[in-house]
Order: C-alpha cells, then structure tokens, then sequence
C-alpha cells in the first residue's frame, strides 16, 4: 500500500457512508483519517488540527455540505475540500466550484476515482520506505 | 475602344477648325477626322469612338440632324456628343441639349474651357465604362454560381438517392443475405457525397483565405501507395493502363501535408481517367534539386490553349458539356492550384489537343525521417486496454464510436449529453474521454470546464464538424486537450487512441478488501430499519420534502453497498410520486428491508 502522508477529514452524517469511505481511503493509502457527523463537529476538527484534505457530503440534515463548504474557505481560503454527492444532484456543482470546491466525487463511488482526486490534489503517493 | 487611350471624333466642315482641334487633343487622345454630318456617322459607327465634337453649321446635313441620326441608332447612341458652335444663341443650345448633347462649346476656342470639358466627358466615358465591365463580371460571376448550384444539386441528389433506395431496401429485407453489395454501396456513396462537401468547404475556405496546410514527416511510398489505391479501381472499370514510376533517388520521408498532397495527387488522376476514353494514365515521381515532381500523363483528347488558363478557375470545366457528361463540380483543378500554392509549389500544365495532357506538381518539400505507422482501426484488433467515456448526442454515431472503440478492446461508457458526460465523470476515473461538442442539456464546452473545474485530469478529446482553427483553439482554451473532426478518419482515431492510451494497463477495477466490504453491507443492512422508520415518519408527518431528502441519501447509500433494489425504490420515493402512491412504495421498500435484514440475520448465524 503507497504511503500517503496526510490527514482526511470525512464529513457525512450517515455512519455507513463514513465507514466506506474510512475503508476505502485505508485500502488505497496508509494514512489518517478523521470524521464528523455534522458541520459544526467538522469546523471544529478543521480548525484544531492539521486537515490535508477534506471528503464534504452536500446532502446533510441542519447544516448543509454548501453551508459548511462556505464556512470551511472561510476559516482557511487553501482548504483542499472534495464534495460528495450522489448522482441527479448536479445543480450543486457550479456552486460548489464558486465556492471553491477542489473536486467531486459520486455514490456509488469507484475507488479509481478516490485515488485519482486524492492524487490530483495531494500529489502522488510514495512507496512506504 | 481604350480607356487608356479614348477616341475622339472631330466633326467639322473647316479643316482649319479641325486641325487646331487636333493639335489641341493629340496629346490625350487618339483622333478620327469627319468634314460631314454623313461622314460623321458612318466614322462613328465603325470606329465607335469615346467622344465626338460635332460642329452645327455644316453645309447638307448640319449638327442637329447628325445628333438625331447618331441618337437614333443604338451602334452610336451612347456616344457623347459635344457641340461646336460659334453662335450666341441659346435657343439653339437649348434645341441641342434637347437633341441629348452633353455639352457645348464656343468658337473662338478658349483652349483651357476646351480641354476640360472633354476631360469632363471622357471621365463620365471611362466611369461608365467600368460600372459596365463591374456588371458583366457579376453576371457571369452569378451565372457561374447558378450552374455550379445546378450541378451540386445534381451532384448531391445522385448518391443521396442510392443511399436512400439501398438503405429501404434494407430494411425491407430485400436483399436476402447480399447485404453486403447494399452497405458497400451506401458507403461508397456517403464517402462520394463527403468529398463534395469538402470540396465545397475547401473552396469557400481558399477564398476566405482560411485554409491551412499542416507539414508532418510523410512516408513518400505509403502515401503513393493509398493514392494508387484510391484510383487504380476506377482505372480498371475504363480498361486504361494505370502504372506509377518512381525514381531511384526518391527519399523515404518528404516534409508536407499528407492530407492535401493525397488530394492533388487523386484530383489530377481523378481527371485524367475520368477524360481518358482509352489507353493509359500514369503517374510518376522524380526529384528534381530541391523539388519533388509528380506528373500525371494520360491519353486523353488533349485541352487547347484556349481553355489552358480557364481550367484553374473555380466552377469551370473544359466545356459546359463536360459536366453533364463527367460530373464533377469543376472545383477540383482550382482547389488543387491552390494547395499546391499553399504548399511552395504550383502545377504545370502541358496539353496538345489529340495528343493527352500531363500536370506537373513541383513541390518544395524537405526529406525527412519516415514517422512509425499507425494502423487504422479495425485492422489491428483489440491491441488496447482501458476505460473510455464518450458522449455523443447522435445514437448512430455513438453506436459506431462505441463500436469501434470496443472492437479495440476497450471498455466504454457512452453518454447522451453533457450532463450525463459530467456526472460520468465526476463518478469515475476514465483512462481518455470523447466528447461531441454541441449537444442538448448541456454542451461540451461546458462540461469540460465543469470537469477541469470538479478535478477531472484525464484526456479529453473534442469531437467535431467544425474545423475551423480559431474554434479548436478555443476548445484546447476550455481544457480539451485534443481534438477529432468528425466524420472521423480512421487513421486519425487509432493515432489518437495510440498516443493517449499508451499500454494502458489499469483496465483492472480497484476493488474494496472483500472482507471488509462484507461486514460493511453487512452494518448497512442493520441500520436499514432505522432509515425506513424516518422515511415512514417523514409520510406520516406528511412532510414530503424530509421524505424526499431522506429517500434521496438513501439511494446513494444503498447504491454505494450494491444494493440495486434498495436504491432503485428509494429513487422512485425521492421523485415525486403521486401521494396516493406513496404508500405502496413504502410497503415495497419495507418488505425488501425485511427481507434483507431477515438474510443477513441468518448469513451471521450461519
């Protein structure tokens, strides 16, 4: 498994979603991860540790994955945040872009595409020494 | 009848009069002498000149009747006709003017007023006289464009109709499993009707000045090869002798345009067999110092000198007749003029009427390197490996690009739109991705900023009818990184494919740890009562929005764990079922969670 030295933040209220995106992310890169089940929770994490990479999911009960989009760039401009969403949902996506989304991913997702988004914006992964 | 040099006709009956006059207009013009009103006329009518200077009192016939003769006849009525005149009187002047004179002027001659005033008259003569040559040229301009478009339409209406009639015959099953000669036919056509309009698009592109010639290392014998292969068909149905001579200096590779040289070369062997009844056409290659010559020779009846210079330009054949009996739309020979222009060279023409014709294209073109070849698809059978998105509006062009991506060996998805190409996108990882550009919902233009925009890094090559090149940089502007122009070239496809599919070896799906995924479909199916108990809540609180936000997560969900059915129902519940159905929505989707729930309990006891 490539070595990827970096921080994930998973923000989704569906635990199960959470869990396969943990799961994922761990068969492609060793690497830390972290999560949160709502938008303030994940503010929080955002703000007290060192996040590479944040995985957003837009359809989320009370704060929205919009809202906490917008209060993630504020609290950093560079923070790097892939929106999660599930197809049929795409009047989201030039808003998000707007705001300063990095990437997308879609359910069902393809692990191709985790590893190619995370690579695009985290560089490529080294081999463990 | 110049307009460098006008004509004068002087009138008069005193020779000292028409002398002075002459001295006064040597200069500037060619002269003609009349001492009569008869002389006059007939003077007129043969040398036609530019202007006549009619003295009035002349004895037998006078200036008043040699107006109304010269007026009445229409060899010499447009003639201006100025009057000599030593009388003050201005009834008479009036009656002149009347008459259709232009002007008058006064005995004694004031040398200057004289000279000005025929100055006058000859510009309005030299004016005229372009507006009229302006007008012939527009009429036959317009005339040669309205024979063109009638040759066209008949151009255009032949291989349309065989397509049509092969194609319901067809589909009436006609053919009884001699559909090949139908689809051969259809495609003969359809390749026929193709040329037309690139030659028409060529043309309009030549006059507009647009047209670009691309310089690539091309493998001289290849090249010779497809020509010979484009033509010798048609060779053989006429029973000519078609042979190619290649000389021994030959390099392998030249400097040029593949695409045009190919076309000159098939134009003039195109012509020669078309007008050859009998004997031999013949092609052959020499270098000559810096120059490459191609001469295609024939046996043809040969074209005279006359109709030499015509030949090259647009719309014209040898003869009106030609096209009626040829066909063809008169365009080849300029079109080939041009290119050859376009690419340092020019094309000879040697011609004795009764003895053939041979053109000779001399060509610049440096020897170079010969690039590897690339076969065209379908002649090298599923070399490739990957994963290829294609969005195509028309369904039988996505049809066909499927099919000939798959006969690659290449797994494709093939989608109706821009949307549907984004979201594609945005789901998967692709190795290259193909994209039309004007399609309904959204187009490609926006779609590849959405997907450079959304982190989408793979290839995307633009496919297009537009080849105009300020349009294609505008599409390697928006992120595409290639682009094909459509109908596509063979060749060109596999070039592409081989070039952004390099031994693409990632055909093999990422896929979750097996065990893993298990115990995670597993906790999902767990969890499953929880969800539809907020779904059935959400109904019975009649809050159809929470309803529709929760179905919505849980389609994403279930699709995410491969539950098709699970999710397949939550979507019917996310779009707006008609209230009265909603509850035999839900009891379906609750008895598919018992179901599962009941499977995975007796999965774990087991």
């Amino acid at each position: 498994m490539p070595y990827r030295e970096m921080t994930a933040l998973i923000v989704d209220d569906d635990a199960d979603v959470r869990a396969f995106l943990r799961t994922a992310l761990r068969s492609l890169f060793s690497c830390n991860l972290m999560e949160a089940s709502c938008g303030d929770t994940a503010v929080g994490i955002y703000t007290k540790n060192q996040i590479d990479l944040v995985f957003l999911d837009i359809q989320m009960p009370g704060k929205d994955g919009m809202a906490i989009l917008r209060e993630l760039k504020q609290t950093d401009a560079n923070a790097k945040i892939v929106m999660v969403s599930a197809h049929g949902t795409m009047d989201y996506v030039t808003e998000a872009i707007k705001l300063g989304a990095s990437g997308f991913i879609l359910k069902p997702f393809h692990l191709q595409k985790i590893k190619a988004i995370v690579e695009k914006l985290m560089g490529p992964a080294t081999s463990p020494a | 009848m110049t307009t460098a040099h006008p004509t004068v006709l002087l009138v008069d009956d005193e020779k000292a009069n028409l002398r002075l006059l002459s001295d006064l207009l040597r200069q500037d013009a060619g002269i003609i002498l009349a001492q009569s009103g008869n002389q006059a006329i007939e003077k007129a009518v043969a040398m036609q000149p530019d202007l006549i200077l009619l003295d009035i009192l002349m004895p037998g016939m006078d200036g008043f009747d040699t107006l109304r003769a010269l007026k009445s006849m229409p060899q010499t009525s447009d003639i201006p006709v100025i009057f000599i005149t030593g009388l003050d009187n201005p009834q008479k002047e009036q009656e002149g003017l009347r008459l259709g004179a232009q002007d008058y002027i006064h005995k004694p001659f004031n040398i200057d007023v004289v000279k000005a005033r025929i100055a006058t008259q000859l510009e309005i003569v030299r004016s005229r006289r372009e507006l009229q040559t302006l007008s012939e040229d527009l009429s036959r301009a317009s005339e040669a464009k309205s024979r063109f478009l009638a040759n066209m339409s008949h151009e255009i209406r032949t291989p349309l109709t065989s397509i049509i009639g092969y194609a319901e015959a067809l589909l009436a099953g006609e053919f009884n499993g001699d559909e090949q000669q139908a689809i051969k036919a259809i495609s003969v056509s359809g390749k026929h009707l193709l040329t037309l309009l690139n030659d028409v698009l060529d043309l309009s592109k030549i006059e507009a000045g647009k047209l670009e010639v691309e310089l690539l290392p091309v493998n001289l014998a290849a090249l010779l090869e497809e020509v010979q292969m484009l033509v010798a068909d048609n060779a053989r149905k006429k029973h000519l002798t078609f042979s190619m001579d290649l000389a021994n200096n030959l390099p392998q590779g030249i400097l040029t345009d593949p695409v045009r040289l190919k076309q000159i070369l098939v134009n003039l062997l195109s012509n020669a067999i078309k007008f050859t009844p009998e004997g031999e056409v013949s092609l052959s290659v020499s270098q000559q110092g810096e120059k490459m010559c191609f001469t295609v020779r024939d046996t043809g009846p040969g074209i005279d000198k006359a109709r030499q210079a015509e030949l090259f330009a647009p719309f014209t054949q040898g003869d009106s007749s030609i096209s009626r009996e040829f066909g063809g739309t008169g365009l080849g020979l300029s079109i080939s003029a041009q290119l050859a222009a376009k690419l340092s060279g020019h094309i000879h023409l040697d011609s004795t009427p009764g003895q053939g014709s041979s053109f000779s294209l001399y060509l610049q073109a440096q020897p170079c390197q010969i690039p590897g070849k690339y076969d065209a698809i379908g002649t090298n059978k599923g070399q490739l490996n990957g994963k290829v998105l294609l969005a195509e509006d028309s369904t039988e062009s996505r049809q066909l690009l499927k099919r000939m991506l798959q006969s690659q060996g290449l797994l494709v998805k093939a989608v109706e739109n821009g949307q549907q190409l984004l979201e594609a996108a945005m789901a998967e990882e692709f190795d290259l991705i193909l994209s039309d550009i004007s399609m309904p919902t959204m187009d490609g233009l926006q779609a590849i900023k959405l997907m450079r925009a959304v982190g989408v890094d793979t290839a995307v090559i633009a496919l297009t009818a537009n080849v105009m090149s300020q349009d294609i940089k505008v599409y390697l502007e928006s992120g595409f990184t290639d682009h094909l122009s459509k109908p596509i070239d063979r060749q060109k496809f596999a070039k592409l494919l081989n070039t952004y599919l390099p031994n693409c070896q990632n055909v093999d799906e990422l896929h979750m740890p097996g065990e893993e995924m298990q115990q995670l479909m597993q906790q999902f199916v767990r969890g499953l009562p929880a969800h539809l108990r907020a779904i059935q809540q959400a109904y019975q609180q009649n809050n159809i929005a929470q309803l529709e936000q929760l179905a919505h997560k849980l389609r994403g969900t279930a699709a995410l764990f491969q539950f098709k059915q699970i999710s397949e129902m939550a979507r019917r519940l996310e779009h707006r079922l008609p209230i009265d159905k909603l509850p035999l929505a839900l009891d379906d989707l609750s008895q598919e969670v018992e179901k599962l729930v009941a499977d995975t309990d007796k999965l774990s006891a087991d």
